[in-house]
């Protein structure tokens, strides 16, 4: 009876592990780890087309953008003492000034026990987009008054998205290092970082006397919004 | 022997705690990893060129039109760009509404938008409050949502403005992520409509 009773457990426990096994065997491989060698290198040729071409197109909008930059400044000192107050006001709520104020300076990478050649996006150790939005997320929540990703203006409107090794904020790529220059209350943004507590990447944070963060790109046109009234 | 059953029972209890952990962890990175692959990744890279190639010629002709233009109609339509953002009036357009039957977590509508934002959304609201940089902020709160200063219940209208095809198909796509969401909450109803005129109401005083 005795030893029947150790066969059944034995055997099902042989069951558990069979289908433990089972389960492992027949979960989906994860495609950024076990691409063919061809397929990767077209990949990465693709990559490195995108790259070319957006340092070509960020040098161009880089210096339209200052030109049209200085003739809009000419052009509002133009108008009316109101007026420049209003414009004044708006670029202040919409986050298209520069801010210079009192903040901290927070600056994430990888985990030193990974190269982001071998990259993938299930591992904790990379710094993953959804790390940033995360992050910049609680910093909103802490009152942030102005953020910036690498030297780039965040605004509730300003995507962040995992593309292969790297990340685009905005439309412009970006890697790690990854700097987040904050304006704010430096005790209650530093509360903000606790979110990535959990992560086994490299945070640090320091808290220099003044953080610049620059002015948000010129608005995007925007096609479908209007004032309701008109 | 009930020693052997002892450890025996440990060491498969052990990996099961193990396997579970292992898959929750790959999928809770997969459901918010977006993009289905690299290449759909690579898509969103020739995309975003695309927006600069766009974003190069519409300041161009800005700066032409500042130009030739008298400084007053330049200022005005400066200002009008800047009252569209600052969420200090009542806005409409085409674009899409989800609604969400009940609470989901903060951080998949932060994902959420993300998506919309990459599609050309122009202007958001949740449960009509605009999102904007003194209300951006999102946080679970006892079975609702805070956004910065604003308590929101379920359900939650989600508002956007934008191209309101190009909107619908970026999240209602097989796989994509609605579908996630969906797959990922039981309980979960969600509507996605696409209307022809959205308004969002100014942010409240």
């Amino acid at each position: 009876m005795k030893t029947r009773f150790f066969n059944l457990f034995f055997i099902f426990i042989g069951i558990i592990i069979g289908i433990i096994l089972s389960l492992q065997i027949r979960a989906q491989p994860v495609g950024t780890g076990s691409s063919p060698e061809k397929q990767l290198a077209i990949q990465k040729s693709l990559l490195n087309s995108f790259l070319t071409e957006q340092e070509s197109l960020k040098k161009k909008l880089l210096s339209i953008e200052e030109k049209l930059s200085s003739a809009k400044e000419i052009m509002e000192k133009r108008s009316s003492r109101e007026t420049q107050k209003t414009l004044s006001r708006l670029k202040r709520l919409t986050g298209f000034d520069a801010v210079s104020e009192e903040g901290i300076r927070i600056t994430l990478s990888d985990n030193p026990s990974v190269s982001r050649v071998d990259f993938s996006a299930l591992n904790e150790n990379f710094v993953q987009a959804s790390d940033l939005r995360d992050l910049v997320n609680v910093l909103f929540l802490q009152d942030a008054k102005a953020i910036s990703i690498n030297e780039k203006r965040i605004l509730p409107f300003t995507s962040i998205q995992p593309v292969f090794d790297s990340i685009l904020v905005g439309n412009f790529q970006i890697g790690s290092p990854f700097v987040i220059s904050v304006v704010g209350n430096p005790d209650a943004l530093q509360e903000a970082v606790k979110v990535l507590h959990k992560r086994k990447i490299q945070i640090f944070v320091d808290t220099p006397q003044t953080i610049t963060v620059a002015s948000a790109d010129n608005p995007r046109s925007l096609k479908f919004l209007s004032l309701d009234n008109q | 022997m009930k020693k052997v059953f002892i450890i025996t029972a440990v060491i498969v209890g052990i990996f099961l705690a193990l396997q579970v952990r292992s898959f929750q962890k790959v999928e809770f990175l997969l459901q918010r990893s977006g993009p289905e692959s690299v290449f759909e990744e690579l898509r969103v890279f020739q995309i975003a060129n695309q927006q600069l190639r766009t974003q190069l010629e519409e300041s161009e002709k800005n700066f032409e039109d500042i130009q030739s233009k008298i400084t007053s109609q330049a200022v005005e339509a400066e200002l009008l760009r800047l009252q569209l953002i600052a969420g200090e009036h009542e806005v409409s357009g085409q674009g899409i509404e989800i609604i969400f039957n009940i609470s989901v977590p903060a951080y998949r509508i932060a994902d959420l938008i993300t998506q919309l934002v990459t599609a050309g959304a122009e202007a958001i609201a949740i449960n009509d409050i605009r999102l904007t940089p003194q209300t951006a902020g999102l946080r679970d709160v006892g079975g609702g949502l805070l956004m910065r200063r604003h308590f929101l219940r379920a359900p939650f209208r989600i508002s956007v403005i934008g191209p309101k095809q190009e909107l619908k198909l970026s999240i209602s796509q097989s796989g994509g992520f609605l579908d996630r969401l969906q797959n990922s909450y039981s309980g979960l109803r969600i509507t996605l409509s696409e209307r022809e005129k959205i308004v969002i109401s100014k942010l409240p005083e």
